[in-house]
């Protein structure tokens, strides 16, 4: 082992920072440049903001000394451009927010590459103790400088993610029927949900919702729980013709089976009623329940089985006390899945229940916004629907994770 | 009284291999039987067809005087530990150890005291009495394998069946555990049958030892004289370490000959002829001066309690063991072997000889 060995392998941290914060310069570039040509003022700024990021993003290296501090000035210097040029027309908190991340990014590297450690890192001079030392200084400094970097990079992805959320409350909360956000906190009401929760007809929506969605979930799990566990357990004549056939259902779009299914429920007379969509929810939502629940039960040990027959248990038995109470992870799983695309599902409810007092939820609010545009109460309708999601998602957090990470993924 | 009595039984699993061929085998009541051999021997197929978890497809299973052929696993009063200890996870210790009970019908079902009562007997008994309220997975691995023999043991079950129970433990633990086995069964009495590919487990915990290979009993005996007397050479290699030396050859007129090697047989095997197989343990290989068949030495194994000789004797591999770590020499042995060639001999009233 040669003696330069930390030498060979030490690079600082501040590059790793470096590349972080050149990620994030870019990032932020590309929709400024588009608010910014929307307003046609300033897109030259920030396309070389861009162009710099970029280029700062290439250049990290050693061998590149020159050109990393070049770029880094470079974007210091469009940082404070941009927020001169704002103040000539008016500060807008884009042009705070742009400004505040090039300098930031501009003026740590500048800072960072100039410090004596780094610029004899660059210039080669810091030889074995040296290099010893900053394997010693990445290792307490770097957690901290990488996470702000990391940090301000993740709340913009969390900001981008939030943004129609926040719209809709907004809209949700203001008053007037406008579906243009202004976030005025102060002159926000409860109004359109108090105007939604008095219609009778929500409330008829919501229990053809309710009804239709538990009902789909009690169906589709009385139907997938046995067979997933007759797939995992034996092997029958058929078993993997049976499987792939569960699987074919899923490979083509919904809309391709529509018409027949709307044949066959008109057929059985179970157009505009409960349970013609229950039955077909069940359905559609079956292969998937199985294919999760097969998966989760192959991971439940036979000799739990074998034991349990031992133990006095029968066939039923070693099902009822051993293998259902320990799948019930991805029971949960799979009962939030089919109830979720029963509560969101439209098509199917549009096309079999076209009497006003059997519309599920997702139906009544799409034609509550063609009678009248009535933004607000639609945007307090929609939040109102997705509680229940929400709610469920809070409730079956735990076993959601555990029943995706280890049914799902070794099934 | 016999406990368990297989007769001719027979195992041929659906793609047509045969696991078990014509197995004829009795437990007496009381008796600790171990069944033995490397895998793929069909143990562990007979044991599951003893507990009902494989069907039989040949010959009649007894326990008792009553044939279990076709009855369900929890009609045969049996309690079994599984190497995985197939503890139920969603259970407390107690729940795991009273599921048997409580599974039982009515009738015959312990009420609460009882079974507090039950609990508490053997949960003292195996020394986990304080991790009751725990469960499987906040246990280490002896913990678990102690409440596994607790849920078999706490029904009083007609044959204990342990299947390969310690070779999920690490070695200190495995030695402590097998030590507890066999106390508990002379404590209990309960007639056992144990499987295990483990000889050192089969010797030290069996009172009869049931070796297999490929599906077909080999020898049932109490487990010296397996030892001493083997069956055949299959039992022969595969009990004791290092293995028993085998020599493939000829015997006429008190002399064996294998090739360009040729010894006088021991007193005992004189009248032998013919051809056949010559054994010798490889303590029983003596080590002298002079007088003895010259041997290289390839290599010498120093484990400290004892030292075990790697010899070639006329392209013959032979291994020699002496009980001790082998530093000193004895009265009629040599000491330093000059350019690493020893004399030995085979003449030990303990070799033995399988006739072809």
């Amino acid at each position: 082992m040669s003696e330069d060995l930390a030498s060979r392998w030490y690079t600082p941290f501040e590059l790793e920072v470096l590349q972080k914060a050149a990620l994030l310069v870019v990032l932020c570039s590309i929709p400024v440049l588009w608010v910014m040509s929307l307003r046609e003022n300033g897109e030259l700024l920030v396309l070389l903001g861009l162009v710099s990021g970029l280029l700062s993003f290439r250049t990290l290296g050693r061998e590149n000394r020159d050109m990393m501090m070049l770029t880094s000035a470079m974007i210091l210097l469009l940082g404070s451009l941009t927020l001169y040029q704002a103040t000539l027309r008016g500060v807008a908190a884009i042009d705070i927010w742009y400004s505040a991340i090039l300098i930031c990014s501009g003026g740590y590297g500048l800072w960072s590459l100039s410090s004596s450690h780094v610029s004899q890192w660059l210039g080669g001079r810091l030889g074995v103790k040296g290099a010893e030392r900053g394997l010693a200084r990445n290792r307490v400094l770097r957690p901290r400088w990488a996470g702000i970097f990391t940090h301000a990079l993740l709340l913009h992805f969390v900001f981008i993610v939030m943004v129609p959320i926040l719209w809709i409350i907004d809209v949700s909360m203001s008053p007037g029927q406008s579906a243009s956000s202004g976030l005025d906190l102060s002159t926000w009401t409860l109004t359109h949900f108090s105007s939604v929760l008095e219609k009778d007809d929500f409330w008829t929506w919501v229990s053809n919702s309710v009804i239709i969605s538990v009902g789909t979930t009690l169906l589709g799990l009385f139907l997938a729980i046995p067979a997933g566990y007759a797939f995992s357990r034996h092997r029958f004549s058929g078993h993997g013709v049976m499987m792939f056939s569960l699987l074919l259902v899923q490979m083509f779009p919904g809309v391709i089976i529509l018409v027949p299914y709307f044949m066959v429920m008109k057929s059985l007379g179970l157009l505009n009623s409960w349970l013609g969509l229950i039955l077909a929810y069940s359905v559609t939502a079956l292969p998937f329940c199985v294919w999760m629940l097969k998966g989760w039960f192959d991971t439940v040990p036979v000799d739990l089985e074998e034991a349990a027959a031992l133990d006095g248990c029968g066939q039923f038995g070693i099902f009822w006390r051993i293998i259902l109470p320990l799948s019930l992870p991805a029971i949960a799983v799979t009962a939030l899945f089919s109830f979720l695309a029963a509560w969101n599902e439209f098509l199917l409810a549009l096309m079999f229940n076209q009497s006003p007092d059997m519309y599920t939820l997702p139906v009544g609010l799409a034609f509550s916004i063609t009678q009248a545009q009535k933004w607000g109460d639609f945007a307090a309708m929609s939040l109102l629907v997705s509680i229940p999601v929400v709610i469920l998602f809070i409730v079956f957090q735990k076993s959601l994770i555990q029943g995706l990470s280890s049914g799902g993924v070794k099934g | 009284m016999v406990a368990v009595s297989f007769e001719g039984i027979g195992k041929v699993y659906d793609d047509g291999t045969a696991a078990v061929v014509g197995l004829d085998l009795a437990v007496e009541e009381g008796e600790f039987l171990v069944l033995v051999g490397p895998s793929g021997c069909g143990k562990s197929t007979t044991l599951r067809m003893l507990a009902g978890l494989e069907d039989v497809s040949e010959g009649v299973i007894r326990i008792g005087d009553a044939v279990v052929n076709d009855l369900p696993a929890r009609a045969r009063g049996l309690g079994m530990v599984f190497q995985s200890y197939a503890l139920y996870p969603h259970m407390s210790v107690e729940d795991n150890l009273t599921f048997g009970l409580r599974m039982k019908p009515k009738a015959e079902r312990p009420d609460s005291e009882e079974l507090k009562k039950m609990v508490q007997e053997t949960s003292s008994m195996l020394g986990i009495d304080d991790i009751l309220e725990k469960r499987p997975r906040d246990l280490s691995g002896g913990q678990r394998q102690r409440v596994a023999l607790g849920r078999a043991l706490i029904r009083r079950p007609k044959v204990l069946l342990m299947d390969e129970p310690l070779s999920n433990l690490d070695a200190k633990l495995r030695n402590q555990m097998r030590l507890e086995l066999r106390r508990l069964h002379d404590e209990l009495g309960t007639t056992t049958i144990y499987v295990t590919h483990d000889q050192i487990e089969a010797m030290t915990l069996a009172d009869r030892i049931a070796v297999m290979k490929d599906g077909v009993l080999q020898q049932h005996c109490p487990p010296l004289e397996a030892y001493h007397k083997p069956a055949n050479p299959f039992v022969a290699s595969f009990l004791g370490t290092p293995p028993m030396n085998l020599i493939e050859g000829n015997a006429d007129g008190g002399v064996f000959s294998s090739g360009s090697l040729s010894i006088s047989l021991p007193d005992h095997l004189s009248e032998i002829e013919g051809k056949g197989t010559f054994g010798i343990r490889p303590e029983s290989v003596k080590v002298l001066k002079d007088g003895g068949v010259e041997a290289n030495l390839s290599g010498v194994e120093r484990l400290g309690s004892e030292t075990i000789f790697h010899l070639e004797v006329e392209g013959i591999a032979i291994k020699a063991l002496w009980h001790r770590s082998g530093e000193d020499a004895e009265d009629g042995e040599s000491g330093d072997w000059p350019e690493g060639k020893m004399q030995i001999s085979f003449n030990d009233p303990s070799a033995v000889w399988f006739a072809q």
